[in-house]
């Protein structure tokens, strides 16, 4: 079957319209984020050829200290969750990788277990999780949302780590047994660091979703430990449609994610299906 | 909770069947998701079949479609108050050049929900679109070659074999979208604020809001309580599917 010229150009085309669309709204937020507010409408495109680009907007948004502190929030918040459910979502792939477990729980029933943390909707767990926060006074600590989040992403890592585990001969394991290694040192000194490719590219998945993530940050925090996601949220009732500030923010929240994601591409698909698709 | 707390036995279960407020938000949800996933997966097959080609600059493709997904969906939502704007926004504006009437996006109760189903369809049409080619691709060649061989026509080889090879994938992405449609919640909590009227008030926002805004824990704990029992169907097939699938 050949692919002709026609079917070429056609595909291009469609690549390209799919591309525009889905490049837009991020150009839009930067030309609205370095105009004044006087260029905001009337059609400008083009910074310097239709109106005179401004950092003005930017300068302010980043002095505000509410916004520098959930940013800050919102980092913690990230790196914590990821550096906690790489750890424990490395140990619990390891486990049931070289591990067999006999009796009612099998390897495949402990699989399922953390697995359905991934599946289930938030919305569901959304008030017990806020009552047990409430018990434990963690209500508006960044710890709450460490908490939730590791809990819901520690599935994405073991899906990935298993993944990359399944290479690795087992035999390589037993050698390293036999030699006097223990299961930690196995862990730290072999299988890490041969799966280092997948452990890179998981780490940055659970830090965008971590990063991203609404629902729980408006509900568990109110004050201190509010990240960048529920300042969005709340933006708009104490101002107006106002585009530029508007621009700026959801550049400030959308940029580093999406920066991940073209680092993350290797393993996308698989811990974003869970593995579901062979 | 605390002192306060009474035990009213299946109160909140019956005042749920009864509640108007549950009525609107099943519908706002089953409304918008049944404009969102159709659309999404459609277009993402579609756009996969048509570009399921040995060509040049996918990976650079692949790497831009993935953007949607990653894009913080809060941060989305609030950009999208500007794109959706009724006077002078980019979309109204780009109508009003083609001599079409403007939109009202927003303000208008059927309008409102298409722009959320729109948004979303923005974040996961790319999603379906990179699994379903994934999916074609690992298709082997020789299957192509020995139908084209065969039927000399692409429309034939298309129904035959490529068809009935992208099912179980159209499976798992029907699955996982639904899955992830039940979790909705970011975009009208920020574009729409659930606005007009109730209109784009989603399932996940009234709990939300029924049990931290007007505080009445015990009935958002029962609306939880049985979302999850509605979804049981969804979420046995799904760990039969990776139940099946472990090694």
């Amino acid at each position: 079957m050949r692919v002709t010229l026609t079917e070429k150009i056609i595909t291009y085309i469609i690549l390209g319209i799919m591309t525009l669309i889905v490049i837009f709204p991020f150009y839009w937020a930067f030309i609205n984020s370095i105009k004044t507010p006087k260029d905001i409408f009337g059609n400008k495109w083009i910074p310097f050829l239709q109106f005179d680009p401004t950092l003005q907007n930017w300068k302010e948004e980043l002095s505000i200290e509410s916004n520098l502190m959930a940013l800050k929030n919102s980092l913690i918040v990230a790196s914590l969750t990821t550096l906690f459910s790489l750890a424990l979502g490395t140990m619990v792939a390891f486990a049931l990788s070289f591990f067999r477990y006999k009796g009612f729980f099998k390897n495949v029933d402990i699989y399922i277990f953390f697995l359905t943390q991934r599946i289930l909707p938030p919305s569901v767990v959304l008030i017990p999780i806020f009552v047990m926060m409430k018990t434990l006074h963690l209500l508006d600590s960044v710890w709450a949302l460490i908490l939730v989040y590791t809990a819901f992403n520690v599935p994405l890592v073991i899906v990935i780590m298993r993944e990359m585990f399944k290479s690795i001969p087992v035999e390589v394991i037993e050698a390293a047994t036999v030699d006097g290694a223990s299961w930690k040192q196995s862990l730290l000194r072999i299988v890490i660091p041969l799966s280092a490719p997948g452990l890179i590219s998981v780490a940055l998945i659970v830090f965008a979703f971590a990063w991203n993530e609404l629902l729980f940050a408006l509900s568990l925090t109110y004050m201190k430990a509010k990240t960048m996601t529920v300042v969005i949220a709340g933006a708009q009732h104490t101002r107006g449609t106002e585009f530029w500030y508007i621009g700026v923010r959801s550049l400030l929240v959308m940029t580093i994610p999406v920066i991940i994601s073209i680092f993350a591409q290797r393993y996308l698909v698989k811990g974003l299906t869970l593995g579901a698709l062979k | 909770m605390g002192r306060g707390s009474v035990l009213i036995g299946f109160e909140n279960i019956i005042s749920f069947f009864t509640d108007d407020r549950v009525l609107e938000s099943v519908i706002a949800t089953l409304v918008i998701m049944g404009i969102a996933i159709p659309s999404e997966i459609f277009l993402g097959l579609l756009l996969a079949v048509l570009v399921d080609k040995p060509i040049r600059g996918m990976k650079f493709f692949r790497t831009i479609f993935s953007f949607p997904f990653f894009a913080t969906p809060a941060a989305v939502a609030f950009l999208s108050v500007t794109i959706f704007y009724e006077q002078g926004g980019p979309i109204n504006s780009l109508l009003s050049f083609l001599g079409l009437d403007p939109i009202r996006w927003l303000s208008s109760p059927d309008w409102a929900r298409v722009s959320v189903a729109l948004v979303d369809i923005w974040q996961w049409t790319p999603f379906c679109f990179l699994i379903f080619l994934a999916g074609l691709q690992s298709i082997p060649q020789d299957l192509y070659e020995a139908a084209w061989l065969e039927t000399k026509s692409k429309w034939q080889v298309f129904w035959k074999i490529t068809f009935p090879l992208i099912t179980p994938v159209f499976a798992v992405v029907l699955i996982l979208r639904l899955m992830e449609a039940m979790k909705i919640f970011d975009v009208p909590a920020v574009m729409t604020k659930g606005g007009p009227g109730n209109v784009t008030e989603v399932f996940p926002m009234l709990i939300y809001r029924t049990g931290l805004k007007y505080f009445n824990l015990g009935y958002a704990s029962a609306m939880g309580f049985i979302l999850l029992i509605v979804e049981i169907p969804l979420l046995m097939w799904i760990i039969k599917r990776l139940r099946a699938i472990f090694d």
